[in-house]
């Protein structure tokens, strides 16, 4: 089959982006000063001196060889999975494993926020689409436009102010928990051996671990947490696939071939459902794919702005206390999912259209 | 009067009449005076071609006759379209009210609920009684849906009630039939004559797969009674997919959908004649239909939910179907065409799978726009063939259109000449080439380079002057006077009428008419 | 490599002797392979576009160049112009006289070089190649650098179909016709305006389009502009790529007149692309007719439309519709569709629609499944007992094979029953590929059969007739279906 070539060409075609990406990001690295990569490598309360905990960390990472030395050192760390160490108190020393634990709550809000969005906008989409210049139409312009035009950072605060329990705000429709990813106060007494130090296992992830083990009202109060992010997060992508889907139903509609299934007298639902939204289908998908991609820069926001214990916290945590190793490493990972959904949202596409020739 | 018992003559065979048909495109630069009350009308059987050059309105023309019309910004804005007995374009002043204030601010008021009664009308004589072939294959199949499954649908939407029908005949068949069939055939001693029994009676039961099978009991067996539980055993097996009784109350709700449209197209044919009496007649008895309706509601449920079970058996004959047609329209291998995609095929066997797809319901009458000209001279050669013996066996009504005299002359018994939105000309074929009247038709056919002719470096062709015109703002009187040689001072003042000169000859010129005339 | 077809040759140009100035163009052994691949990673073959084709033009003649779809015409019309790089071949365009003499004597010599059967002289051989070489990097369009290319460039100029796509749509109509001067030649502004009001005017329109953008003109007036920038610079060859197809038939007939007055007054050469084969009659002196990217037949017009020889070019006049209905039309339909580029059929690309098909035709293993199953078919209704059940059909093209497998062994008389079955099949008249069966064997193990085609002879572009093109082996000595058609033919060939 061909459609197995393509993969395999796209698999391949992979190493160099990664390996371009990891060249890039040791460009940065390079361009940091020396002091500040070192830092978390070395222990202030020892009774070595600075400056030889200093060489020796130089001289673990290689920065005592010239660059290109200097870059297999980074590359050699990458393919272990040693991302660097950091220092920040309430979280773990590597790298690594602080992305670990910060990961799976990234990916839920973007997996929720995605479906969410979709479930909304295909229908929505393809009922005004089927309409062109209806009052619906105008009106679903008008959602789409303040979709985009609103940044994701001012939306949060506004929903946070409106729907957030806040003591001082006072607010009636505060319902929602303001922040974080669970209370307190929804902790069972006593700690469980699944949760530790706020982290839950084995997904990592609140909502589904409360559900494995059975522990209904923290699971609630969870799903309540996390209200607000998705949200946020939906609106945006939710503007971009509407305003395609409708632009994908008109041009659709206006197809030779629509002319076809009304002449064989195929009743006008449809000749929507059936035909014109199949071919509206296929743009959408795409930009579905390169949205969700774009998703992950909004999260970073969303999740500061309602302090969610998801990656774009963990950087933003990172950058405001010089945790250079720890942004990196983001990063890297925020490019390598970047890289693999363009790859995924390929083959769905190519799946869907016939008549894509790999 | 002679005209008139010709009249009644060709009333009795028509199958479509277009009258004073007008369709007008609305568009920011002005009204598009598109079809200029054209009148039209095609006999049973007969091929007409209806001929022009690009922007005289031969495809409007068509587009209008299955009220395909873009719209916005095309609107048909008056006219009678009788396909059979049926008006299609009944009720249309009620669809939309167009108020023209100038040529570039026309406001269109929409009626919803009238728009979707008519709706239902359109989809119920679509690819019913009349269906179209376009001019680019390759743009009129869509894309993402295997052809199989779009020649299926027209087959789903319109021949459900035949399918269940037939299938109901041959599933309720009783142990009697088995036992007949068994005893006759044990009592043939020739083995191959016995095995062509076997094999015709699998297939009127559709169990051609089973023939081995059967074969073999016929084979082991002597006795009738094992041969026939045997049998029985394995036609049962055959249709356990398929529910009978199930399947009787979903045709009984075909048939109830089609004296509901029946009813709906009465009264809207009521409703445009003004005759209050007749109008509350044709109300009551929808509604009569409509109280049956109530009875279906159980089985409309469980349709919603196994719609696709309930169905399965009719898809089974469509299917079969499907390879038929693509048979019929020459197509080496049916299964293997069913399953591909539009853009896997050429262009000619793209047209013929549309060709397949247009005569699957088998409809009277057949739009053909332009269904050669995105195709190369030997495939075209296979396309006007199929069409002409397509119509021959149906003897159903072609309207052929296209820009090509050549064309028209090999395939068409009548033809019509349209110039800017009018029939200017219209004869048997014969008649046209060889005894142009119009002025336009001429110049056309001196027009024409032809293979068949010798031509040399000092042939030249004659032309007719300039352009076809704009026709936002089409010339006064006869639209062809300022590109005519033969222009006098009535034809910028006055439209010609389509006047019959004799043995159906009708021209619209006022060479051939006295001014005075034409008003009748 | 070079001893293909006997070209094209010097004969010719006295010939057709309507041009006055000799042979102005000479297009030899020309080639286009674009190279396709399934997987992405490998060339798994090639689409021959165009395939060694060959021909002369003198000037103020029309060349016609006809076929359907995909036949390789518009590839052709690009290659001449070297708008695509060519894969192999020469043009030789406006050469002088003694260059193009040479090359084509020193190519007569390789052909017969090539077909004698005695021992070639190899050193011969060898310094004939080389001069040839020497020849076409000097003066063939296709080896030529760029620099050099430009003198020519303004000689030859297209003319293309869509006269929509072809203008640039933010320019006015002025700036479009001066673009080729200001670019090839060094006029001076103040020449250039008076040439481009020369130009408008000679087209046929007038002095006030000259500041119009081109969405302004229906689709005549574009093609008139289109003709107008193709002979600003003095060309004395267009190439017309379907010029008036996007037209109506009034307006076709004006274009037409057009470009034959400008013919008349420029002295122009054409070569004429088109599938309509009215217009091609109408326009050409000689016409070529292309199939699958070779010439299968060449000659002059009048000869072509009352006397073709190819049976393709027969199929494809007969399917022109004339306008006349009284003229009964004896359609040859051909069967089936024009084959892929990129896996043409053997030996004769034509082959397996041609009525004259002979068994040296180029009959392969895949021309044989689907009437094997047709054989077979019926033949499993009727009784198992005839033979076992066919499992599969297997091709191989490289050995020329095909095998058949059953699920059981053959006894030795339903091999025989089988073998009668291909010799009746054989002896109907559309049984052609079952005579190209070379023989009929029992497969090891005595469940399959083995079938093994005979060899392909390839056609090669021959004169049979004085002046008269034709690639067909019917036209061979010794050919099986002379007696049909072509009879006569070989008694004047030789």
């Amino acid at each position: 089959m061909e459609l197995r070539y393509f993969i395999l060409r796209r698999l391949l075609l992979l190493i160099p982006t990664v390996l371009g990406l990891s060249i890039f990001m040791f460009i940065l690295i390079e361009a940091v000063p020396k002091a500040i990569l070192v830092t978390p490598y070395i222990n202030p309360h020892s009774r070595i001196p600075y400056i030889i905990q200093e060489a020796n960390a130089l001289k673990i990472l290689g920065f005592n060889y010239p660059p290109p030395i200097a870059y297999l050192f980074y590359l050699d760390r990458l393919l272990h999975g040693n991302l660097g160490l950091m220092s920040m108190p309430g979280y773990p020393n590597s790298v690594a494993a602080a992305i670990v634990d910060a990961f799976p709550n990234t990916i839920q809000l973007t997996i929720f926020a995605s479906l969410l969005s979709i479930a909304i906008a295909i229908p929505l989409g393809t009922y005004i689409g089927a309409r062109p210049n209806s009052i619906a139409d105008q009106a679903g312009r008008v959602f789409s436009l303040t979709g985009y035009a609103i940044p994701a950072f001012w939306l949060a605060l506004m929903l946070q102010i409106v729907f957030g329990k806040n003591i001082l705000l006072g607010n009636p429709l505060g319902v929602l928990p303001f922040s974080g990813s669970f209370s307190a106060s929804a902790i069972p007494n006593p700690t469980p051996s699944w949760f530790v130090n706020g982290i839950t296992y084995p997904t990592h992830l609140v909502i589904f671990d409360a559900l494995i083990h059975g522990d209904f009202p923290l699971f609630v109060d969870a799903l309540k947490h996390i209200i607000l992010p998705v949200l946020t997060l939906t609106y945006g992508i939710l503007a971009g696939i509407l305003r395609f889907m409708r632009a994908g139903m008109v041009d659709a509609s206006n197809q030779e071939y629509v002319k076809t299934a009304r002449s064989k007298g195929v009743p006008e639902k449809l000749v929507i459902k059936r035909h014109i939204r199949k071919n509206a289908m296929i743009p959408t998908i795409t930009v579905m794919g390169l949205l969700v991609a774009g998703l992950l820069g909004g999260v970073v926001l969303v999740e500061y702005v309602f302090a969610y214990p998801g990656m774009g916290y963990l950087t933003t945590q990172g950058i405001l206390s010089y945790q250079i190793w720890l942004v990196i490493g983001t990063t890297l990972i925020f490019g390598l999912i970047l890289v693999l959904t363009n790859l995924i949202v390929d083959v769905v596409y190519a799946l869907t259209d016939p008549r894509i020739r790999y | 009067m002679m005209q008139n018992t010709e009249g009644k003559k060709s009333e009795s065979e028509t199958y479509l009449r277009v009258e004073k048909l007008k369709t007008q495109f609305f568009t920011a630069r002005g009204i598009v005076k598109a079809l200029d009350e054209i009148d039209l009308t095609i006999r049973k059987g007969e091929i007409y071609g209806l001929v022009g050059e690009s922007g005289c309105g031969k495809s409007v023309t068509a587009q209008s006759i299955m009220y395909l019309v873009p719209d916005p910004p095309g609107r048909i804005v008056s006219g009678k379209i009788y396909v059979g007995n049926v008006n299609i374009l009944t009720g249309l002043e009620q669809l939309a009210k167009i108020t023209v204030k100038s040529e570039t601010n026309v406001k269109i008021k929409r009626n919803k609920r009238m728009i979707k009664r008519h709706n239902y009308l359109l989809s119920r004589i679509r690819g019913d009684r009349i269906s179209m072939i376009f001019q680019e294959p390759t743009l009129a199949l869509n894309p993402v849906i295997r052809v199989g499954d779009q020649i299926a649908e027209n087959i789903l939407l319109h021949l459900k009630v035949d399918m269940a029908n037939a299938i109901l005949r041959r599933e309720m068949s009783t142990r009697k039939d088995y036992e007949s069939f068994v005893q006759k055939a044990l009592s043939i001693g020739d083995k191959d004559a016995r095995n062509k029994a076997i094999r015709e009676w699998c297939e009127s039961y559709s169990i051609s797969d089973a023939e081995e099978l059967v074969r073999n009991i016929f084979l082991t067996y002597q006795d009738p009674e094992t041969v026939v539980k045997s049998i029985e055993f394995i036609v049962n097996e055959r249709k356990s997919g398929t529910n009978i009784n199930r399947l009787s109350r979903a045709r009984e709700y075909y048939l109830y959908q089609q004296r509901l449209f029946e009813a709906t197209l009465n009264l809207m044919e009521a409703e445009s004649g003004k005759n209050q009496d007749e109008i509350d007649r044709a109300r009551t008895a929808l509604n009569e239909i409509k109280k049956e309706g109530s009875s279906f509601l159980s089985f409309r449920i469980i349709n919603k939910f196994i719609g696709k079970r309930i169905e399965a058996p009719l898809r089974d004959a469509a299917k079969r179907r499907v390879h038929e047609l693509l048979n019929l329209v020459n197509i080496a291998e049916p299964e293997r065409t069913a399953l591909s995609y539009p853009h896997e095929l050429s262009g000619g066997m793209q047209q013929r799978v549309m060709i397949a797809m247009a005569l699957a319901s088998n409809p009277q009458m057949l739009i053909a726009d332009e269904p050669t000209t995105a195709l190369d001279v030997t495939t075209q050669a296979q396309i006007l063939d199929l069409i002409r013996n397509l119509n021959r066996q149906m003897g159903s009504s072609v309207l052929f259109i296209t820009h090509d005299l050549a064309v028209i002359a090999q395939m068409c018994n009548r033809v019509g000449v349209m110039y800017a939105g009018n029939i200017v000309e219209e004869a048997d074929v014969n008649t046209i080439f060889d005894n142009p009247k119009h002025p336009y038709t001429i110049g056309l056919l001196k027009a024409l380079p032809r293979a068949d002719r010798i031509a040399g470096k000092m042939v030249k062709l004659e032309t007719v002057a300039g352009s076809v015109p704009n026709l936002i703002t089409p010339p006064t009187g006869c639209r062809f006077h300022p590109r005519c040689k033969f222009k006098m001072d009535i034809c910028e003042k006055k439209k010609p009428e389509l006047d019959d000169l004799g043995d159906g000859h009708k021209v619209a010129c006022w060479l051939y008419q006295e001014p005075g005339g034409s008003g009748k | 490599m070079l001893a293909v077809s006997g070209t094209w040759g010097v004969r010719q140009m006295t010939d057709f002797g309507t041009g006055d100035g000799g042979t102005l163009l000479y297009v030899s052994h020309l080639k286009k392979y674009f190279e396709i691949s399934k997987s992405g990673f490998r060339v798994t073959g090639h689409v021959k576009a165009v395939d060694d084709v060959s021909f002369t033009l003198n000037q103020n003649e029309t060349l016609g160049v006809v076929g359907e779809t995909g036949c390789g015409k518009t590839t052709l019309g690009r290659l001449v112009l070297r708008l695509l790089e060519s894969t192999d071949g020469d043009v030789y365009f406006n050469a002088p006289k003694e260059v193009i003499e040479k090359v084509m004597s020193l190519e007569r010599e390789l052909d017969r070089m090539g077909e004698s059967n005695d021992g070639v002289d190899k050193e011969r051989y060898d310094s004939i190649l080389k001069e040839l070489k020497k020849l076409s990097s000097e003066y063939s369009l296709t080896k030529m650098s760029h620099r050099k290319l430009k003198k020519y460039r303004k000689e030859m100029q297209p003319v293309f179909q869509d006269p929509f796509s072809s203008l640039d749509p933010r320019q006015i109509i002025r700036d479009i016709l001066a673009e080729p001067m200001k670019l090839l030649t060094d006029m001076k502004p103040e020449q250039i305006r008076e040439k481009s009001l020369q130009l408008i005017n000679e087209v046929g329109l007038s002095e006030d389009h000259l500041y119009r953008f081109p969405h302004e003109f229906s689709g005549g007036q574009r093609q008139r502009i289109g003709i107008a920038r193709a002979i600003s610079i003095e060309p004395k060859l267009l190439v017309l790529d379907e010029p008036t197809s996007a037209l109506d038939v009034s307006v076709q007939a004006q274009i037409l007149n057009l470009l034959k007055d400008l013919q008349e007054r420029k002295k122009l050469a054409f070569i004429f692309i088109s599938h309509h084969l009215n217009v091609i009659r109408l326009m050409s002196d000689k016409v070529a007719v292309m199939y699958l990217g070779k010439i299968v037949e060449l000659t002059d017009t009048e000869r072509l439309f009352t006397n073709m020889l190819h049976p393709y070019t027969e199929a494809l006049l007969s399917a022109i519709p004339i306008p006349d209905p009284k003229v009964g039309m004896s359609r040859i339909i051909l069967e089936g569709e024009v084959p892929s580029p990129a896996n043409p059929p053997k030996g004769c690309h034509f082959h397996p629609r041609c009525k004259y098909a002979m068994t040296n035709c180029g009959w392969s293993p895949r021309d044989m499944v689907l009437p094997l199953q047709e054989i077979l078919e019926p033949l499993r209704v009727k009784s198992s007992d005839v033979l076992p059940t066919t499992k599969e059909i297997l091709t191989d093209e490289s050995k020329n094979t095909v095998e058949l497998t059953f699920d059981k062994a053959l006894t030795s008389a339903q091999f025989e029953t089988f073998k009668t079955f291909i010799s009746e099949a054989a002896a109907k008249p559309n049984g052609v590929r079952f005579r190209a069966i070379k023989s009929i064997t029992l497969g090891a193990g005595g469940n399959s059969i083995l079938m093994t085609m005979r060899e392909a002879d390839v056609p090669k572009l021959k004169e049979v007739k004085p002046g008269h093109f034709v690639s067909c082996l019917m036209y061979e000595k010794g050919a099986e279906n002379t007696g049909i058609r072509g009879a006569n033919v070989g008694k004047a060939a030789s």
